[in-house]
């Protein structure tokens, strides 16, 4: 049985050559067999199948064209109403846009605000003169607060931070209005930088600091304590010219310190 | 010709709702004035130098406050009251002082103003976040007044509470006058139209 497997084997490696001429003899038969109107490469029989119909299923036919009218409708619309969309859109960007702005522009305001806030509420304790250390009350920023400034009154005010009695609603006075023995607690005014003087939460007013210098001035001492001649001499000048300009400015006499014209006037003077 | 009419309504809607939100009713203004010596250095412009002037608008009232070194001020004007159009209070100081205008009264207070001109020029320039124009403010006495104006923001009330003004179609937030001895100017630092208490206006 071993030996018959072992012939099979080499039977179908077996090759052997057809005789010759045989090949090319099949070949010109097969050629001669083929009608003349065919082409090579063509099977025969498929011009037959071109010329059979056969109609869709009707489900088919309604859901291909159901979709096809949809379509067209969708984009004919969007087609006719392009110019609204593009409006209405258009609308929308910009009121964003403005709103957007108009909260940084708000936010902005408060800011400031709050960086210049101010106690406008005199405080209950009596205030005394001269400076004192008094830190300042910590901001609370309020959306949509009310403006209630210089309505009421204030009683003090700051220098640099630093709180001050506010006498007679004037900061002259405050500052060179007091006796020989209260000018002694008065610390020397800051030179070099300019000095913020706050009045409320919508008031500073800026030291320049020649007048700064001045005021120094009037506050100059002898070895005894008393006035300096240079002291007495700079505050009799600041005397004279606070007596002009309450002059110039007399409300009777129609000259108003808002026009800067008439306010040109008196410093030119 | 749809497209021209949508692009239109686009337009003017955007215009309606930015102009609708600048004019509340409510204005408050503070300059800043800035004097500059151009000659020698004098302590009547040493003492203005740093001041504050603020205005606060509500409805058809305002009133404009300045402060300095040696005296605060304040102007009520009244747009419907021609008895008393304005009143003038001395704030500080050992004598107070108050004064009524009558509508005449108030023409003549501000007399210098009297067929002033404006001519707006064409150069602008931004203060805070607001666009303004350059003008320039002709005197009848030969004396001229450099602003810059928005109208980004409107106020019926503005040009009637300050007459110096009154040609000029908006908002000022900086102006300029200049002598041969000084330059005096006056600079928005805040401008809010936020809600302004009812008690700003009273009377002290």
């Amino acid at each position: 049985m071993q030996q018959e497997g072992k012939i099979f084997e080499r039977l179908s490696n077996h090759e052997t050559p057809p005789p010759p001429g045989l090949e090319s003899r099949i070949m010109s038969a097969f050629e001669n067999s083929r009608p003349a109107t065919e082409t090579p490469g063509e099977l025969p029989g498929l011009e037959g199948l071109a010329e059979i119909v056969t109609d869709p299923p009707s489900a088919v036919t309604a859901t291909i064209l159901g979709n096809y009218f949809d379509h067209s409708t969708k984009q004919s619309f969007f087609r006719a109403h392009r110019w609204k969309f593009f409006a209405a859109a258009s609308v929308i960007v910009v009121f964003i846009l403005f709103y957007a702005t108009s909260t940084q522009r708000q936010e902005k305001a408060r800011l400031l605000a709050g960086d210049k806030k101010n106690p406008v509420i005199a405080p209950a304790e009596k205030t005394t003169t001269g400076l004192q250390a008094d830190p300042l009350p910590t901001d609370t920023v309020v959306s949509g607060r009310i403006i209630s400034g210089p309505a009421t009154k204030n009683h003090r005010f700051s220098i640099n931070g630093q709180y001050a009695a506010l006498q007679q609603n004037e900061i002259w006075y405050s500052l060179l209005g007091q006796d020989d023995q209260q000018q002694g607690a008065w610390p020397s005014l800051p030179q070099k930088t300019t000095i913020l003087l706050r009045i409320d939460e919508f008031t500073q007013v800026q030291l320049s600091p020649a007048m700064a210098a001045a005021i120094n001035e009037t506050r100059e001492t002898k070895k005894n304590g008393k006035p300096s001649f240079r002291a007495k001499r700079t505050r009799r000048k600041l005397e004279k010219l606070k007596q002009r300009e309450e002059s110039f400015f007399r409300i009777q006499k129609n000259n108003n310190p808002l026009n800067p014209i008439q306010l040109s006037k008196f410093m030119d003077q | 010709m749809k497209k021209g009419y949508w692009l239109s309504l686009v337009l003017v809607l955007s215009g309606c709702i930015l102009h609708a939100q600048s004019n509340t009713g409510y204005l408050y203004i503070s300059y800043r004035i800035s004097v500059k010596e151009n000659k020698k250095a004098t302590l009547a412009a040493e003492s203005y130098d740093g001041a504050t002037k603020n205005i606060f608008i509500s409805g058809d009232r305002a009133r404009i406050r300045l402060v300095s070194l040696m005296r605060t001020q304040s102007l009520y004007y009244f747009t419907n009251d021609q008895n008393r159009q304005a009143v003038i209070v001395k704030e500080s100081g050992k004598q107070k002082e108050q004064a009524t205008l009558s509508a005449d009264g108030w023409k003549k207070y501000n007399a210098d103003f009297d067929g002033a001109a404006c001519v707006i020029m064409k150069e602008t320039v931004k203060i805070l976040q607001y666009n303004c124009r350059k003008a320039v403010i002709m005197l009848k006495s030969g004396a001229q007044i450099l602003v810059y104006y928005t109208d980004e923001i409107t106020n019926s009330v503005f040009p009637a509470a300050e007459p110096m003004f009154g040609c000029i179609p908006g908002i000022v937030l900086k102006y300029v006058y200049t002598t041969k001895s000084t330059t005096t100017s006056y600079t928005a630092q805040q401008v809010s139209q936020d809600k302004i208490a009812e008690k700003v206006f009273e009377l002290n």
